[in-house]
């Protein structure tokens, strides 16, 4: 029996130590690269390498909406103050309960119309349309039957006019240019289907007229880490994925997609949680299926600013749904996994989501549980285990702070002193106590997943911090 | 032990990388700094010579050779374009333009130093060149031209662009036409949107250049004949019998087809409207395509077999081409009592798209009313 746990507790050792130089291998190749990609953009803006003219493709925006009372007026207002030349707001009020289509309506004085809708994609049947042409761009309220966000982005892909449409979340705010620079790579390359832009959290971030004008390190803790999170993401890995047309996932807070492929993939899928990347995946999958040359994409500069949630409470709520959401699209597209047709989308990116993502606080789990039974049955090598996790730590704080750095590379974020001593201090916290607190999180999110898989829950809501100085109605200032 | 050693490296490695961008971020503060430097040198340089033309005095012969040689360095390169922008504004104004077009022979012979540098500062010089002002007594010299036209071989993108956007800037017709053929021949064509774009920025008499383009429009692939035709249309009235040879020929490449009848649905010709009215009434559903954008098209052209086609088209089982179909009817100025046999008919597809169309140009109109109120208002206001 002794032999048995001994060999048991040297083959869960080695396990780890692949587990670990895996994880450390993709994180320390992203965050390299994420480096030097944001340093060689930095560089082409500044030599005029990049689309300088007034091109554009006209684009759709799509923000669908429930129970966004509080946000929607700042949002439709950034988007308003876009720099761009043609595209219209289509804003999918999503059966809300609260008082969202109001403020809409009354806001950009809207009024009733008979729009027909061809319903290309499945979704809820419409209630009623409203629009307005006061605006530089029209803008459209449709009020449909509540049936999720999918339904919702479905609906808005029906009613959009433009070939090309950006989804975004009805908390989340644009900067002036984001529009402009999340279509670049669509005129660079026509073979681009979606392209992913990044995602800030504007916790105590201060936009005036679609400029930031004051961003520091969010005040609160726990925001605060979440953008030392954010950044490992949209600084190092999304990079990285993006190098080998590997990117399987595209915040839905922020993504341009080309309708038709979208259309002809089948949209949004109304029975997943994590209908972001539920269709990037499938996009994936439609373009190899049927021979389609293709690219996703990865804009680092095309930036989106939203409300990182501030209480512990809202954080697992969002967290425990993003989890479902990504087993739901892992499961649905398993034919992925080590399918040679996929290339390096199944190789290292499903790969990767599968055992670094989804299995991980199992993972973790498991690993806590046998320390527990090592230390129990006295077979514990406690100088491995405190070696182990002394590595783990220091080097996944390393890795946050480099991915924390790289904005130095990036064309519009400063680097303060006190930002980045925050950053130094909250790595450690955020690696060794955040992330277990979020892996126990993830670990029961498939509790009750039958019964419980659609519910999204409520997070609280902050009105942005977003000044007009005005907005032009054809020739009225408001 | 493997392991730790590798996890040890990519620490290191980490760490270094930590340092770096720590450095960096200290550099990158002096860099501003030197380049400001920079600017206020070449500045200073600039504005003795603006005096000198202002005085009626020539340029130092020293000053070209000085700008020759500094600028051959991009970052000076950079700090003299910013110079210049910045020289536009008073008090220097006066004398920046004549300035600017002296110092131009100087700038474009660099070509021969940036056509051997690496791809972003061969991209960052012809962003400079497309920047330049055109010059009043003829284009830039054939060598100068030919290495901008070879710029197209490059394998990136922004060069291509800028370069192409330079020719049109200060080239002549056949070099911006040599650089779409070599485009196309390598297979490095741009966006069409970007190259209609990049085509409408020039800087020369259009007339000349559509009249090259037309001359060698077989020559090229439709991926070129394309952006051309779709930059014509924004520019030119005249081409009238070519594009109706291109929208009768049913050889011809379908997007081809498709900017023959969006130019007719801009400019009027009596002779293309039986072909938009035929495209309409095609019964084939693979050419649906053909009927939406005739469809549109229509909008602009008169007499009862129009409003008939118009009419019969608003009833098609395609989406697309109903909705044009409603939007050209209401374009013609008809109203509810004239639409009537839509309106209150049996076709319900039909007739949501006619009141939905009418409905939204009343709001058009409104929203027209309510702008001309506020600003008349706003006049009243500012008068006070």
């Amino acid at each position: 029996m002794k032999e048995f746990m001994q060999a048991f507790f040297n083959c869960v050792g080695i396990f780890f130590v692949f587990y670990m130089v895996g994880y450390a291998s993709f994180l320390f190749l992203s965050v390299t690269m994420g480096s030097i990609e944001l340093n060689g953009t930095k560089r082409r803006n500044l030599l005029k390498n990049e689309l300088q003219g007034e091109y554009y493709v006209p684009v759709s925006i799509v923000v669908p909406a429930h129970n966004e009372g509080i946000t929607i007026e700042s949002t439709i207002h950034s988007l308003l103050a876009l720099d761009y030349k043609l595209y219209e707001i289509v804003v999918v009020d999503d059966g809300s309960t609260d008082n969202t289509s109001d403020v809409v309506r009354e806001t950009f004085h809207m009024k009733h119309i008979s729009r027909p809708v061809q319903r290309k994609l499945k979704c809820q049947p419409v209630e009623t349309i409203f629009e307005t042409r006061e605006y530089k761009v029209p803008i459209t309220l449709i009020r449909k039957k509540n049936g999720g966000k999918a339904d919702a982005l479905n609906m808005g892909i029906n009613a959009a006019r433009y070939p090309y449409f950006l989804c975004m979340d009805a908390d989340s705010v644009l900067q002036r240019d984001s529009l402009k620079k999340i279509v670049r790579p669509v005129l660079e390359d026509e073979k681009i289907v979606a392209v992913g832009g990044a995602v800030r959290p504007c916790n105590d971030a201060k936009i005036v007229d679609g400029q930031v004008v004051q961003y520091h390190m969010p005040k609160k803790i726990l925001p605060a880490m979440q953008v030392l999170e954010y950044d490992r993401s949209f600084l190092a890995a999304r990079i990285f994925f993006d190098k080998f047309n590997g990117s399987i996932i595209i915040s839905g807070a922020f993504g341009l997609f080309k309708k038709d492929v979208v259309i002809a993939a089948g949209g949004y899928d109304a029975t997943t949680m994590g209908e972001d990347m539920e269709l990037v995946v499938k996009l994936h999958t439609y373009c190899r299926e049927c021979n389609i040359p293709y690219r996703i994409r990865y804009a680092t500069d095309a930036i989106c600013w939203t409300q990182a949630p501030e209480k512990l409470s809202d954080l697992r709520k969002q967290r425990r749904r993003w989890h479902i959401g990504l087993y739901q699209s892992m499961m649905k597209h398993r034919q992925i996994l080590a399918n040679p047709k996929y290339g390096f989308v199944s190789y290292v990116s499903y790969f990767y989501f599968l055992i670094y993502e989804l299995l991980s606080p199992y993972i973790e789990v498991f690993g806590t549980l046998t320390m527990i039974l090592a230390c129990a049955t006295g077979m514990l090598n406690l100088p491995f285990m405190l070696m182990y996790l002394g590595i783990y730590v220091a080097y996944s704080a390393i890795l946050s702070l480099t991915a924390f750095f790289s904005r130095v590379h990036t064309i519009d974020l400063q680097l303060s002193f006190r930002d980045a001593l925050k950053a130094a201090v909250l790595c450690v916290i955020e690696i060794s106590f955040l992330r277990f607190v979020m892996a126990w999180v993830r670990t029961t999110a498939l509790i009750g997943y039958r019964k419980k898989k659609n519910q999204w829950g409520q997070i609280e809501r902050k009105k942005i911090n977003l000044s007009n100085t005005g907005i032009q109605t054809n020739g009225r200032k408001s | 032990m493997g392991s730790e050693v590798l996890l040890y490296g990519y620490g290191i490695v980490c760490l270094s990388m930590l340092i770096y961008n720590i450095i960096y971020n200290i550099i990158m503060k002096g860099k501003d700094r030197r380049a400001e430097k920079r600017e206020q040198i070449l500045r200073k340089k600039i504005c003795i010579q603006i005096d000198r033309l202002k005085q009626g005095q020539a340029i130092e012969t020293g000053h070209f050779e000085y700008m020759r040689t500094k600028l051959s360095n991009v970052s000076y390169l950079i700090a003299f374009y910013h110079a210049m922008k910045n020289l536009q504004e008073e008090p220097y104004k006066e004398g920046f333009s004549e300035y600017g077009i002296r110092i131009q022979p100087t700038l474009i012979r660099l070509a021969v130093v940036y056509k051997e540098r690496e791809s972003m500062q061969a991209a960052y010089f012809a962003y400079v060149l497309s920047r330049l002002q055109r010059l009043e007594n003829g284009y830039i010299d054939k060598a100068t031209e030919e290495i901008l036209v070879n710029y197209m071989k490059k394998d990136s993108l922004y060069c291509r662009v800028n370069a192409l956007q330079a020719l049109c800037n200060i080239g002549t017709p056949e070099g911006v036409f040599k650089a779409l053929r070599l485009l196309d021949l390598r297979d490095g064509v741009l966006h069409d949107k970007v190259m209609t774009d990049i085509l409408l920025s020039y800087k020369g008499e259009h007339g000349e250049l559509i009249g090259c383009f037309l001359k060698h429009f077989e020559e090229v692939s439709p991926r070129v004949q394309l952006p051309v035709m779709n930059y014509i249309r924004f520019c030119s009235d005249g081409c009238r019998e070519k594009f109706y040879e291109i929208l009768i020929d049913e050889k011809r490449d379908k997007e081809l087809r498709m900017s023959a009848i969006r130019y007719f649905g801009k400019y009027y010709y009596e002779k293309a409207k039986d072909s938009l009215i035929a495209f309409v009434k095609d019964p084939d559903p693979l050419k649906w395509e053909y009927a939406a954008a005739a469809v549109s098209a229509l909008a602009f052209y008169d007499g009862e077999d129009v409003i008939d086609t118009l009419t019969g088209a608003v009833h098609s089982t395609n989406w697309y081409i109903r909705y044009n179909a409603a939007e050209s009817l209401t374009a013609h100025q008809l109203d509810y009592s004239d639409l009537i046999g839509i309106v209150g008919g049996t076709d319900r597809f039909a007739r949501e798209m006619v009141m939905y169309r009418l409905e939204e140009k009343r709001m058009e109109e409104e929203a027209v009313d309510e702008a001309k109120m506020q600003e008349g208002i706003m006049r009243q206001e500012d008068a006070l």
